[in-house]
């Protein structure tokens, strides 16, 4: 099989700004991953690096065993569906996915076959006369993966495709996406700012952050166990406690939380720190159920989401945690103006050296060690 | 879809379309001092003394070969725009923000001022001791000044110069029109750069083409200082005919008579074109 | 998506052909400011002896008056008339909308020999040729059109929530169009008044028969002059010419780019 791609230190600079900064990632043929990242993190130049829209500074690009900087767009047999599906506006849909085909010399019967067959995947057989115009965004992607699959390429980039369409549709295009490409058994990259969507869809996710690849894993790892502060705060929701580590605790505010020893040994003494928990991994209990209860609260707000209740509950220092819990767990029994105690157990502490970065009204944290 | 919904409900509320009375002032403006002269001329080409004003146009061959002189040279600064202009519109489209700044004021420039001071510009430049037979016989590239003013060629040159503009503008707002991916989408799906242009680009940028051509060969059709200053008998154009038949022969009837000939030519060409183009983009020039 | 390096052969033409654009006006400018009483490039020593000539005949000097105030007059008409018409245009409903563009865009495409010609025939027998008011009224049908144009695609790019907003707001349609609209539109309605002036300013054929030996534009003057003679006298009246209109349009495009970031 074949679309096994391999980023080796791979750079761009812009303007002295490093968009892409040593860039490394082993793609296994067959295999679905996503770039995930704010924009401006680095995720499409790196895209636009592999489709050679964009040469690199450095580094290496390999598909199959073969070095692709060197090629020109034209000749590097990739697949890709862009942002806005870029559908030429005067060809109808047949004459759209025949282009891939006209370039590559293929004869007019083995052209209809593929056409056909590419329309049959998408199910928009019946189409072909239609101009882009006519159709819906939906239907336009479609066209746009039919025009991107037809001349059976080996790898397949897929950039924001989704981003246009309604959540409904955008849910149902996913599973599509999905299905098809293990049906054809093509290398997908798919690029996305949607965390949801790169947890649902991907084998592996590579999230970028300022130019790099801040980690690289399934996605329950990057859910379950973040390396860094920001894969926690980028992906899924999650509460955050910043402190000083000292021992068995982290300083934070007025509290000293307990932290899981054997997680921390690599930690130094007297780092910055932050604990992460997510929301769904916090304990709220009534006050009434004694001093154990943890850090003291008091509910803000109870937002009922069907499956589940969404708290925002306001900590005697003032800052705001989420929790999230069952609807009709025992605890739903909890009101807005309750006081509560959050707590958690010491393994859903993920600990993670640094803090998350200010916004950028509050500017950059010193940082210093 | 929006704005013709609330003019229709200002419509139901007032009884009138308010905002289309704000159009009168500049209707009866254009109305008495464009169209109503135009009719009047008209009607004077038929009654002064008769529509046999237009039989003068079989008096003589020189009005037959003049109006042939006239769509010829307007054909051919249509072709020579069209070569010149379509490959600088794709430059000023490819340029980076500066050098199309650049490009495109070299290009606006000349579409607003005067054409009598750029004919007289070439003028300078062409006659037979201007300044670019001095460079040339002083470099030693020819041995006998040129001759090529009172020629069309001249009026070519000189015609070209101020309607370059008019095939420019269309066609580099079609190129704008162009989303800029398609190109690289055209390359990722495995077209050579060239293929992507014809197969791609060109054929988007065919609406600009089109109107381009037409109203630099509609606006040719009526040029007058060019011809008049850098032409001679021989490249005389139909407006020349004109003013010479109106103000030195007195002939107001058959003036009319030929005005009318040259509106007519115009409005054919329009017709036959009108078909391929979108007139409006062809026109907004201003705002660019 | 990175834009491919521009070929340079394809840059050096483009280059070139802004050159060649731009060079005869420049050319006649510094012929314009010779010493010498014959025409040559280059120039014979600097002096300003042609514009001193030019600007101290009273044949002259009395045109550019003329066709200041023409050009002005016609600016100002136009500018108002024009921004009422591109808002009719753009926001009334016709029930023939092609033809009333078809009278708009009717001046600019009608050969300039045919329009003269029929107001000339008008205007003989009003008693107009020869007159401040005909020549204004005449140039206002030549201008008026580049106002209509240059308004209409800003109005066309109006958002016009911020008007529902402002009448939300408690403004009547009055008050909105003078606190919100006309100020957003008004870079263009300038930009379109400065056009309408060149227009004018430029405007050679439909003055040549309105004018009369006493009321005579710029262009019409030198028209006649450039067909005997071609002395420096006439390269410093064309380089005249010419520091205006670029003045202008400078201006316009300026407020151009006002309009844009509006």
């Amino acid at each position: 099989m074949s679309g096994a791609l391999s980023l080796r230190e791979v750079s761009k600079t812009y303007d002295r700004v490093r968009a892409v900064d040593r860039i490394s990632l082993d793609v296994v043929a067959g295999e679905f991953v996503t770039l995930l990242g704010p924009s401006g993190s680095g995720k499409t130049t790196t895209l636009q690096m592999i489709t050679g829209f964009v040469d690199p500074d450095e580094g290496q690009i390999i598909l199959d065993g073969r070095e692709l900087t060197a090629l020109a767009s034209h000749r590097r047999n990739i697949g890709m569906v862009f942002q806005n599906y870029a559908l030429f506006p005067h060809m109808n849909v047949e004459q759209n996915i025949a282009f891939p085909l006209e370039a590559r010399g293929i004869d007019r019967a083995e052209r209809r076959r593929r056409i056909g067959r590419a329309l049959d995947l998408v199910g928009l057989g019946g189409f072909e006369r239609r101009l882009p115009r006519q159709l819906s965004g939906g239907q336009q992607q479609r066209v746009a993966l039919a025009r991107a699959i037809v001349f059976q390429p080996p790898l397949l980039l897929m950039d924001e495709p989704l981003g246009a369409l309604d959540k409904k549709l955008r849910d149902r295009l996913q599973l599509e996406i999905m299905e098809l490409s293990r049906t054809l058994g093509v290398t997908v990259i798919y690029v996305t700012h949607d965390q949801e969507e790169a947890l649902a869809m991907s084998n592996r996710i590579a999230v970028f952050h300022r130019g790099r690849i801040e980690q690289v894993g399934p996605p329950a790892e990057l859910y379950e166990r973040p390396a860094s502060v920001f894969v926690a705060g980028f992906v899924g929701d999650s509460n955050m406690f910043t402190g000083t580590l000292d021992a068995e605790v982290l300083r934070s505010g007025p509290w000293q939380l307990r932290v899981d020893r054997a997680k921390t040994a690599c930690l130094g003494h007297a780092t910055a720190a932050t604990i992460v928990v997510r929301p769904e991994r916090l304990r709220v209990e009534p006050a009434s159920v004694g001093d154990e209860a943890g850090l003291a609260g008091i509910v803000r707000q109870a937002i009922y989401l069907g499956a589940t209740m969404k708290y925002v509950i306001e900590l005697s220092d003032g800052r705001r945690v989420n929790a999230r819990m069952h609807a009709g767990s025992q605890s739903s029994s909890i009101g807005v103006g309750d006081a509560v105690g959050v707590s958690w157990d010491i393994a859903d502490g993920i600990v993670l050296p640094g803090e998350p970065e200010q916004t950028s009204l509050a500017g950059e944290p010193d940082g210093s060690p | 879809m929006a704005s013709a919904a609330v003019s229709t409900r200002q419509r139901a509320r007032s009884g009138a379309d308010l905002w289309a009375l704000l159009a009168i002032p500049g209707i009866l403006i254009l109305g008495a001092f464009f169209l109503l002269p135009l009719v009047l001329m008209a009607l004077r080409s038929v009654t002064d003394p008769s529509p046999a004003n237009y039989l003068v146009l079989t008096s003589s061959s020189i009005y037959v070969r003049v109006l042939v002189n006239t769509f010829v040279v307007a054909g051919c600064c249509t072709v020579i725009c069209l070569l010149l202009g379509y490959p600088y519109a794709y430059a000023m489209h490819r340029a980076g923000p500066k050098l199309a700044a650049v490009l495109t004021i070299a290009i606006v420039l000349p579409f607003w001022s005067s054409a009598l001071v750029r004919s007289y510009a070439w003028l300078v430049l062409l006659r037979e001791n201007g300044v670019i037979n001095g460079w040339l016989l002083s470099a030693h590239l020819i041995a006998t000044p040129f001759r090529i003013l009172r020629t069309n060629t001249a009026v070519i040159i000189g015609m070209c110069h101020i309607l370059l503009p008019f095939m420019v503008f269309p066609i580099y707002a079609a190129m704008r029109r162009i989303d800029p991916t398609l190109l690289p989408a055209a390359a990722v799906l495995g077209a050579n750069p060239f293929r992507a242009m014809r197969k791609v680009f060109v054929p988007l940028s065919l609406p600009g083409v089109y109107a381009g051509s037409l109203i630099v060969f509609i606006v040719a059709l009526g040029f007058f200082v060019v011809p008049a200053l850098l032409g001679g008998p021989r490249s005389m154009m139909f407006s020349e005919l004109i003013v010479t038949t109106v103000y030195e022969l007195l002939e107001f009837g058959q003036g009319a008579a030929m005005a009318i000939v040259l509106v007519a030519s115009a409005l054919m060409a329009l017709a036959v074109a009108s078909r391929f183009v979108r007139l409006g983009d062809a026109l907004n020039y201003g705002s660019r | 998506m990175s834009p491919a390096r521009l070929h340079p052969l394809l840059l050096g033409y483009a280059i070139f052909l802004a050159f060649v654009l731009v060079a005869p006006t420049l050319i006649v400018a510094l012929m314009s400011f010779s010493a010498g009483v014959l025409l040559r490039f280059p120039p014979q020593g600097f002096s300003w002896r042609w514009y001193g000539y030019f600007l101290g005949a009273d044949t002259w000097t009395r045109s550019i008056e003329t066709s200041a105030e023409v050009g002005a007059a016609t600016a100002a008409i136009s500018a108002v008339v024009g921004t009422l018409m591109a808002l009719g245009l753009v926001r009334g409903r016709y029930r023939w909308p092609q033809l009333l563009n078809g009278l708009v865009v009717g001046p600019m495409l009608v050969p300039p020999v045919v329009i003269a010609i029929g107001l000339y025939f008008m205007f003989v027998r009003l008693h107009l040729v020869g007159t401040y008011s005909g020549m204004i009224a005449a140039h206002t049908a030549l201008a008026l059109p580049y106002v209509v144009v240059v308004v209409s695609s800003s109005l066309r790019n109006f958002d016009r929530t911020l008007e529902r907003a402002a009448n939300s707001l408690g403004a009547g349609p009055v008050r909105t169009f003078f606190k919100v609209t006309l100020p957003l539109i008004l870079p263009s309605v300038g930009a379109g008044a400065l056009f309408a002036f060149i227009t004018s300013w430029d405007e050679l054929i439909v003055a040549y028969f309105l004018s009369t030996p006493a009321v005579r534009t710029l262009p019409v003057v030198m028209w006649g002059a450039a067909q005997d003679t071609t002395d420096p006298t006439l390269a410093a009246v064309a380089t005249f010419l010419s520091v205006i209109t670029v003045a202008f349009l400078l201006i316009a495009r300026l407020l151009g780019y006002r309009t844009r970031a509006a």
